[in-house]
This record gives C-alpha cells, sequence and structure tokens, in this order.
C-alpha cells in the first residue's frame, strides 16, 4: 500500500519543484558555506522549514481523501483498521519531502566534500533538525485533515503550518539559519525531539476524523471495533507523547556550545591567530593578515593572539538574558561572519587601536569630537590595511560624521604605500595621544 | 448462511427495525420495500457498520460479536448506495486497496484481485485509472470491490440506479456467477429480482412482511393491484395489505 501511495500520490509531482526551491535557497541565500561543514549542513537544513508548508498540505491532502472521494462509508467495515488505511499516505508524504530534503542536502555535501575540510561529524544533527520539521509538519497536516476536508484542508495546513513554523522555529529552535561553527545540534536532544514528532503523527494517524461525510443516520464511531481496542493504541501513543514531551522540554534547545577544540588552526609570528578547524578554508587569509600584522609599525600595541569566538570564551546565554564568561587573561575574539573577512579584521582594528591609544582616564571625559572621529579613522584605515584593501563588505547605522570618517579610513588603506600608510597613522596616533582630556 | 434472529435496530429514539428474524442461504435474496422500510439500515447493520441494539446475527459459524468482528467483516463485501473511489487509482489498484483492506491475506491478494477482475469483466481494464471509466464501468469495479476475496456475504445497495439497460443486464450476469455467497440486494426495481433473486424479502416498516421465491410472491398478486408484471402486483397487493391492517 505505500508503494501504491508513493506512486499515486500527488506530491511526485511537487518533487522536481520543490527539490529546485532546495537547491535555489541552498545557493541563493549566500555561498559562504561552502568547504565548513556545519555552515553547509544548516544551509541545506533550512529549505526543509520553508518546504514543510508544502508538506502539511499535502498530509492535509491525503488524510482528508475518503471525505473527497466518499470512500468513507464502503470502508466502515474494513478489516484493516482505519489507523493503518491512513498510515501508506502519510508515510508516503513523509518519504517524499524527506527525500527532497535529503537529496538537498546531498549537493551540499558533494559541494563541500570538494574541499575534504574536517568536521563531517557536526552533519548528521542537522539532518536529524530537517526530519522533525517534516514529521511535525506532517502530524500537523495530517490532525488539520481530519477535521477539515477537501482542498480547503491543505491549504488552512499549509498556511497554518509556515505561521507556526515561523512562530515556533524562532522559540523553540526547529531550524537554524546559519550553522555557526562553535554551536552543533546535541543528538540525543533531537534525537529526542524526533521521537516526539514521530509520536505525535502517530497520534494524529489515530485521532477520530471529523470530516467524513457518511450517507444516512451513520453515528459518530460507526465502523470502529469495541472501544477498548480503539482506546488501547491511542492510550499508549498518548502516553509516549506526554513522556516525549516532558523530555524533550527537559532537555531544552538542541544547540549547544561545542567544547574546546583539542587544536585550533593557529598561526602568525608576532601574532598568533588561531580558527577553529572547520574554518579551514579561511586559513590562507588568516596568514595574509598575521603578514600584514607583523608589518605594522612598532607604535601599534599588537596581542599576543586572536582567537575565533568559541575557541577560548564565548558568551552564556538563557531564555532572558545574555551574560559573559569571565575572560580574566584570555585573548580577543572575533567573528567571521557571513564569511566575511572585513568581519575578522573589523575586530583585530578595533583591539589594536583601542591598546595602542591614550584614552581618557576619567569616565565621562573625551579628547573632543574631531579627535574622537580621528581614532575612528585610524581604526577603519587599519581594518582596511589588514584586509589587504578594497571596500567594506557591510553597511553601519553609525551618524553620519562617524560613517565618513569610516570612509576616509577605508579610503587611505587604498591610497599610497604602505610606508606613506604608517607615516600617516604614525602622525594620527602621536596627535591622538597628546590631546588633552576635556 | 446468514441466520437473524429477533434483530432490532434504531437510531436515537427512533426504532427503525423491530424484531426481525430471517434466515438466508447462499443465492441471491433480493429486498424489496418502500422507502424509509429500513432497507439500508439493515444493510449497514449486516455490514457490521452499526452493532444492533438487540438480537443476533450469525454468519456461517460465526456469531457476530465483538471478539468475532474482524473474522465477520474478512467474510463481507459491502457496496453501498453511492460508493466512491480515489479517481487517481487504477482499476487494479482499487480492487486491490479492497482485498487488503478486508485482509485477503498477501500470498492470495494478486489471484483473488485476478478473479474479481475477471468476473466483472474488468481484466482488459485493470490499468485503467478509475476517473476515466463510464458509469457502468465504475459500478462493475464496484461489485469488484464487493467480491474480492470471495466473501460469504455480499451486501449490495440499490447496485442498478443509473444504470443503462445493457448495464443492467451484465450487473445481473455479475451477480449471477456468485453462487457460493447470500448475496442480498437492496433495489427498487422488481425487473431485477424477476431475473436473477432466487428468494425476495419484502421489508415495510422495519420488519419483514414476506420472505419467499419471486413465484411464491406472484402468487399473492392481485389482479386489481397496481402493476405491470405479476411481481410487482405481487408486492403491490402484500403492502397494501398491510397498510390496511
Amino acid at each position: 500500500m505505500f508503494v501504491s501511495h508513493l506512486k499515486r500520490s500527488p506530491v511526485r509531482w511537487f518533487v522536481p519543484f520543490a527539490l529546485a526551491v532546495s537547491v535555489a535557497m541552498l545557493f541563493l541565500r549566500n555561498r559562504h558555506w561552502i568547504g565548513v561543514w556545519p555552515e553547509t549542513a544548516a544551509a541545506a537544513q533550512m529549505p526543509a522549514t520553508l518546504l514543510s508548508g508544502l508538506a502539511a498540505a499535502a498530509a492535509a491532502w491525503s488524510v482528508a481523501a475518503p471525505a473527497r472521494h466518499g470512500t468513507a462509508e464502503q470502508s466502515l467495515p474494513l478489516v484493516v483498521p482505519r489507523w493503518r488505511r491512513e498510515l501508506p499516505g502519510a508515510a508516503a508524504v513523509v518519504a517524499y519531502f524527506v527525500a527532497v530534503s535529503l537529496l538537498g542536502q546531498l549537493v551540499g555535501v558533494v559541494v563541500t566534500a570538494r574541499t575534504a575540510p574536517p568536521g563531517f561529524g557536526l552533519w548528521p544533527g542537522y539532518v536529524v533538525m530537517a526530519l522533525v520539521v517534516i514529521v511535525l509538519a506532517v502530524a500537523f497536516g495530517h490532525a488539520v485533515g481530519k477535521v477539515l476536508s477537501g482542498r480547503f484542508a491543505a491549504a488552512v495546513a499549509g498556511l497554518a503550518w509556515l505561521i507556526i513554523a515561523m512562530y515556533l522555529g524562532q522559540l523553540l529552535d526547529l531550524s537554524v539559519l546559519d550553522g555557526r561553527v562553535y554551536d552543533q545540534i546535541n543528538l540525543l536532544t533531537i534525537t529526542v525531539r524526533l521521537l516526539f514528532a514521530v509520536v505525535l503523527l502517530a497520534l494524529a494517524i489515530l485521532l477520530p476524523p471529523l470530516n467524513l461525510r457518511v450517507g444516512g443516520h451513520i453515528p459518530p464511531g460507526a465502523g470502529e471495533p469495541f472501544a477498548l481496542r480503539r482506546l488501547g493504541p491511542a492510550a499508549v501513543v498518548s502516553a509516549a507523547t506526554v513522556v516525549l514531551l516532558i523530555a524533550a522540554a527537559g532537555l531544552g534547545s538542541p544547540i549547544e556550545a561545542r567544547p574546546e577544540p583539542a587544536a585550533a588552526l593557529c598561526q602568525g609570528t608576532k601574532v598568533q591567530v588561531c580558527l577553529w578547524p572547520e574554518h579551514k578554508k579561511y586559513e590562507k587569509d588568516v596568514a595574509e593578515i598575521t603578514a600584514r600584522i607583523d608589518r605594522l609599525p612598532a607604535f601599534f600595541t599588537i596581542p599576543p593572539r586572536f582567537d575565533e569566538y568559541g575557541l577560548s570564551y564565548r558568551s552564556m546565554s538563557t531564555d532572558a538574558t545574555v551574560f559573559y564568561t569571565d575572560r580574566g587573561d584570555r585573548p580577543p575574539y572575533f567573528f567571521i561572519l557571513d564569511g566575511s573577512i572585513w568581519s575578522i579584521t573589523g575586530t583585530m582594528a578595533t583591539e589594536i587601536v583601542a591598546r595602542s591609544l591614550t584614552f581618557c582616564a576619567d569616565e565621562g571625559a573625551s579628547k573632543g569630537e574631531q579627535v574622537d572621529l580621528r581614532a575612528v579613522e585610524l581604526q577603519n584605515w587599519l581594518e582596511g590595511y589588514l584586509v589587504g584593501g578594497g571596500q567594506p563588505d557591510y553597511r553601519t547605522n553609525a551618524s553620519s560624521e562617524r560613517q565618513a570618517a569610516a570612509a576616509r579610513g577605508h579610503e587611505r588603506a587604498n591610497q599610497g604605500s604602505a610606508a606613506v600608510q604608517f607615516a600617516w597613522a604614525s602622525e594620527l596616533v602621536k596627535g591622538f595621544n597628546s590631546a588633552p582630556c576635556h | 448462511m446468514l441466520a437473524i434472529s429477533n434483530l432490532q435496530q434504531g437510531y436515537g429514539l427512533t426504532t427503525v427495525i423491530k424484531d426481525l428474524t430471517l434466515y438466508m442461504e447462499h443465492g441471491i435474496h433480493a429486498l424489496l420495500g418502500p422507502n424509509g422500510a429500513g432497507k439500508s439500515t439493515f444493510l449497514r447493520t449486516l455490514a457490521t457498520i452499526v452493532p444492533p441494539r438487540r438480537g443476533r446475527i450469525r454468519l456461517d459459524d460465526h456469531e457476530l460479536g465483538p471478539e468475532t468482528l474482524e473474522q465477520i467483516r474478512g467474510r463481507i463485501g459491502y457496496l453501498p448506495q453511492r460508493f466512491g473511489f480515489d479517481p487517481s487509482m487504477t482499476v487494479s489498484e482499487f480492487v486491490h486497496y479492497a482485498a487488503w483492506a478486508r485482509g485477503v491475506p498477501r500470498p492470495a491478494r494478486r489471484a483473488a484481485v485476478e478473479e474479481a477482475l475477471e468476473k466483472t469483466g474488468l481484466g482488459d481494464r485493470r490499468a485503467v485509472k478509475m476517473r476515466k471509466l463510464s458509469g457502468g464501468m465504475v459500478q462493475r469495479s464496484g461489485i469488484a470491490w464487493a467480491i474480492v476475496g470471495n466473501p460469504s456475504l455480499i451486501l449490495l445497495d440499490e447496485p442498478t440506479v443509473g444504470l443503462d439497460p445493457m448495464q443492467r443486464i451484465r450487473f445481473r450476469s455479475i451477480i449471477s456467477q456468485q453462487r457460493d455467497a447470500v448475496i442480498v440486494l437492496s433495489t427498487h426495481l422488481t425487473d431485477d429480482v424477476d431475473a436473477i433473486a432466487e428468494k425476495v424479502i419484502v421489508m415495510d416498516e422495519g420488519t419483514a412482511r414476506f420472505q419467499g421465491s419471486p413465484g411464491e410472491l406472484e402468487k399473492l398478486a392481485n389482479p386489481d393491484s397496481p402493476g405491470n408484471t405479476p411481481l410487482e402486483r405481487g408486492y403491490t397487493t402484500l403492502l397494501a395489505g398491510s397498510k390496511e391492517r
């Protein structure tokens, strides 16, 4: 029966479209995930959330078939219980959408595997995360299809699930927008969630249909075996649902901080810059940055080491607040945001400039607006210099004066030789440090 | 063999079938009666859709009850007056689904489907989608649904409604081949009864007014009673008599 449903399911017509959407989402959102396993896994998992709307609609359509086709009455006295007759249809919907999701993920695997980066072990958690969303959507759609009927059920189920998924997705970490290298999916937690989704689907299948239109005087519950046999499986599945709901709620979010790696990717002489091993593809960029740091004049105070976020320090968050662990003497950290090298050098420039300039000791005192803007210019020049010039790939919402100062700094990094730029920076540092505090 | 004793059935405060006792051997039993006589309710009760309020139903060696429900259901083929189908199914898939859902064991299923398709003359239409069938073909598919797996009890509710004369002749021919089952055929059409029924049950106001052969019903006919055939006159005479009582 499962194969028969697979052959006849209208979902089969959507498979090429769904697959195209998956691949388009994978490549059109961004491409910095290529070469980094957790980012690839998250990017390839994301389409499942969008496709889950279609999955919910398809599930509702499938289960409402007896109401639509008028087969309710002739099905009432069948030997095979109703839940077994519904199961192949629901399973076919799950199979199609899981297949589409996995095929989309396979594209991601193939693209990233070519660069053979470390960290493939981080992938399975994201795969299960996609499965959870699909199975939950099918469970929801199946339940809706038992209440409503016909085409209406499918439209309501699909749209309602998308709204729910978008709302709960944020609240319950149902999906991950960006596979941060310092996070991982806890396999136990996500597996419990998958089991919970499966029992929810089982419960939806066991639910008595409210949408069956049967002719004549046929009372509710007609055709069902006597009460105890009907209630038995429902009671077991309901109990399992409650237990797994408690377990899933107790385990919390499946997204957790990764432990520090045994060996980070560190390089540099004057300064050590360390990356997560999974960010191997940024090694070359970082090597160029460390070489430029090495060439900086002595009036810049450079920390001995920069760590990518999560290696030696990370913020801890709870539902209500975000607080920071005591950094102690741990090195300053940087992020690689959306694959941007500018996000590395921006953090480094901020740290180096902060250490190299003499700020006012008294709280509330400053050296004046113009002098402060010169510091902004210096910081943005250093950011641009460390990248190797060019225009930044980000925008800020700073004041127009500060944006203008930043633009001047970036422009300076594109003008003249390094010696000329260093001479300009030297004058600027001297001027800043000698300016009086007000 | 189907034995019904002291059967009562109803909905809410309404009693539809009152103390019905019948015995049916293998063969075609036509169920005649005016609208509201309780024919469909009787068929649904026999189909195990609604448990009887009172009384006993025995099919071959099994008496209907919670313990025997599955066994009895596996022996019943039921075709309601308005039966439906998934238009995306082929004829073969439709009948195969019936065999599966009626509990025909996997090894015997394919043969059972083939047999039902052959009996209904749908062998060459097995791969045709249900949505592409004519009304007569759809009705034959419905009969295939009802007879697949050779059930002991076949319940057909107004199966010839909407069929043209040729299709009705074809239908009668198919049903006549089912010799090893009790066939209960609910109908308004006395020419169907004339053509194929071995026994006739006339229901009125929830009771059986008559059970016997079509010839016996004809003998009850009053020449002045309305009707075009002796059977129709027998039927109308019987109902007129029951009204007078």
